[in-house]
């Protein structure tokens, strides 16, 4: 019992610690952003709104006041930290809106997707995976190992062009874009399968690289696995080829799997603004294709420090979780 | 420890998917250095009727606006290749750099440089390179500055991993010993030794720095006065009802270019790492 309750502090006091050493690399990223405004040719007001050709004068004297451009460097610095500190992300010239505004309500359908994504490639990664292992040499394993090699080398964009092509433009059984049906009133099961039918596409298309990664690491795992001392003593002991599969090295085999899976939270982040762009995925990566286009920096800007602070959560987030799962991992 | 480069090459050449993948490569790159003479000098120019199917009167059809998809092919191969070596040059030489120090001289600098790589890794790689190359202006070589910038970290964490490694080894403490300089040290007695594994990771680079080119030039965020796959993948964004081949061709280059490089990867890395390869328990 005393073991026990020992090992809750130490692990209150291990997610204590990660969130501490997140801090320095949020004040990282707050710091780089600052100075690529400052790397650009000309003051930042006239990089974030003399570009953008819409941006009226008000504008620009707005945000020489916002950045205090007046002010020396290291002021203008300190303003900006406190700035993002307080959750004050600037303001939109594209949308007149304040730019975290505009973030929060795209976020939604960006986790979607990426939720959906990471359950397809995480799923039928482990699956083929497993079944790669368990047909060793066969024809199944060559082919699903081809498979994986091309998926793992498909460019995200080709992918998704090649899925509307196929599936919404020739066939016409799935929708090229968008989320909902144009001019859709429907409410309830009937909106639910609305999106869903939309998100078929654009999580496939993002899914496609992870899926051929997972396959292979879950083969090379769960192959790794079987030769190990455990599963033959397992299996000295009468338990069936089946038992030793799935009870005893299977499981150790998802491990490096879902750990990977949770380093990729980042990379699928960016995937997501090509995939969005592409089906116009009304999410953060279709918002930042969209600033990208109206040269609307403060709003793209903000978009990276939300999502680096997004990534920084969630590794934090599949840490602690991780070492509540796994009891072998180190607290120290 | 030292590299028998003989039972390397032995490796290598034994694994048929490897050079499967060498002989794809060598055939893009002599597309590529053959570009000017199979398809002309200027890929921009406009040969003949828009949207002209495949296997008519041009080998690989027309864009919307009339040139030839295997000009644009050829020359974007150029483009493609030279800025995933070019990249990977520069990042490779970077994360060696910084991944050698912090784990050459460990403590605080090692603290520093890793929370530096951390950060590097933790940015979401697309999304930061499309900002600064969107912040720094479009160019070729504002892509391979973006491009390099996000791909050093994994590279440095290697590098370190490796230096860490062999610092403690009793050749490099014979050196410390004999008073030889930090610097000749890793260059000279840790850096061969680390080379191996690097040197397959980087193989990697070369990839992943091909299709990051790409997607920033599908998006926009290319040279517009270069031809390059990406460019033509997006050109061709629109045209998907009627003339698949516009962005279906070029993609299919990509898709085996990329292959190829990755094919070699796995050969390197069984070839140099073969604990890694099989099972053996």
């Amino acid at each position: 019992m005393i073991l026990v309750r020992g090992r809750g502090r130490q692990r209150l006091r291990y997610a204590v610690r990660r969130f501490l050493q997140a801090i320095p690399i949020l004040v990282a990223i707050v710091t780089c952003n600052f100075f690529l405004l400052h790397l650009a040719p000309g003051d930042a007001a006239s990089v974030l709104a003399g570009e953008s050709g819409s941006a009226s004068e008000e504008y620009v004297a707005q945000l020489r006041h916002d950045f205090g451009l007046e002010k020396p460097l290291v002021l203008q610095y300190v303003d900006y930290v406190a700035n993002v500190a307080t959750l004050n992300f600037g303001h939109s010239f594209r949308y007149n809106r304040s730019n975290l505004g505009l973030i929060v309500e795209r976020l939604g359908a960006t986790l979607l997707l990426m939720v959906t994504s990471f359950t397809i490639a995480i799923s039928f990664g482990i699956l083929l995976g497993a079944w790669a292992a368990t047909h060793k040499g066969k024809a199944l394993d060559r082919g699903i190992r081809i498979l994986a090699v091309v998926a793992y080398a498909a460019p995200v964009f080709w992918v998704a062009l090649m899925l509307i092509m196929v599936f919404a433009l020739q066939l016409g059984i799935l929708p090229t874009s968008g989320m909902h049906r144009i001019g859709s009133r429907s409410s309830g099961l009937a909106t639910v399968l609305d999106v869903a039918q939309h998100l078929i596409l654009p999580s496939l298309s993002l899914s496609f690289f992870y899926l051929a990664v997972y396959t292979r690491l879950m083969r090379a795992a769960l192959l790794d696995q079987l030769g190990m001392n455990y599963t033959i003593v397992a299996e000295a002991k009468g338990a069936s080829p089946r038992q030793v599969l799935w009870r005893h090295a299977f499981r150790n085999a998802i491990i490096p799997v879902v750990t990977l899976a949770g380093l990729h939270i980042g990379s699928m982040l960016g995937g997501s603004v090509i995939v969005e762009s592409v089906f116009g995925w009304p999410g953060l990566g279709l918002l930042a294709y969209q600033a990208l286009f109206a040269r609307d920096l403060n709003l793209l800007l903000g978009i990276l420090i939300f999502s680096s602070v997004l990534v920084v959560a969630m590794n934090l987030l599949v840490d602690v979780v991780n070492s509540f799962v796994d009891p072998r991992i180190q607290l120290k | 420890m030292k590299i028998r480069l003989g039972r390397v090459a032995r490796t290598f050449l034994q694994d048929r998917w490897a050079i499967a993948g060498a002989i794809l490569l060598l055939a893009i790159v002599a597309l590529a250095v053959l570009a000017s003479v199979l398809t002309g000098n200027d890929p921009f120019t406009i040969v003949g009727e828009p949207n002209e199917p495949p296997f008519g009167g041009f080998l690989l059809g027309t864009d919307s606006l009339g040139r030839s998809i295997a000009a644009g092919i050829a020359h974007g191969a150029r483009v493609s290749l030279a800025i995933g070596l070019i990249t990977t040059l520069i990042s490779t030489t970077l994360g060696i750099v910084i991944g050698g120090i912090a784990g050459y001289f460990g403590g605080w600098i090692d603290d520093v440089l890793m929370r530096l790589t951390e950060f590097f890794q933790t940015v979401p790689a697309m999304l930061f390179a499309i900002v600064v190359v969107a912040i720094l202006q479009p160019s070729i070589v504002t892509e391979i500055g973006a491009i390099a910038l996000v791909s050093w970290a994994v590279l440095a964490r290697l590098a370190r991993a490796e230096f860490m490694r062999l610092r403690n080894r009793e050749f490099v403490i014979a050196c410390v010993a004999m008073g030889m300089k930090s610097g000749r040290i890793m260059l000279l007695q840790i850096l061969p030794n680390a080379l191996s594994a690097i040197v397959v990771t980087a193989s990697v680079t070369v990839a992943t720095s091909i299709l990051l080119e790409a997607g920033l030039s599908f998006l926009g965020l290319g040279d517009p006065n270069v031809m390059s796959w990406g460019l033509m993948i997006g050109s061709g964004r629109t045209e998907l009802r009627t003339a698949w081949w516009i962005s279906g061709l070029p993609g299919l280059a990509l898709l085996l270019t990329v292959l190829a490089i990755n094919l070699i990867g796995d050969g390197l890395n069984e070839a140099f790492n073969p604990r890694n390869a099989g099972h053996q328990p």
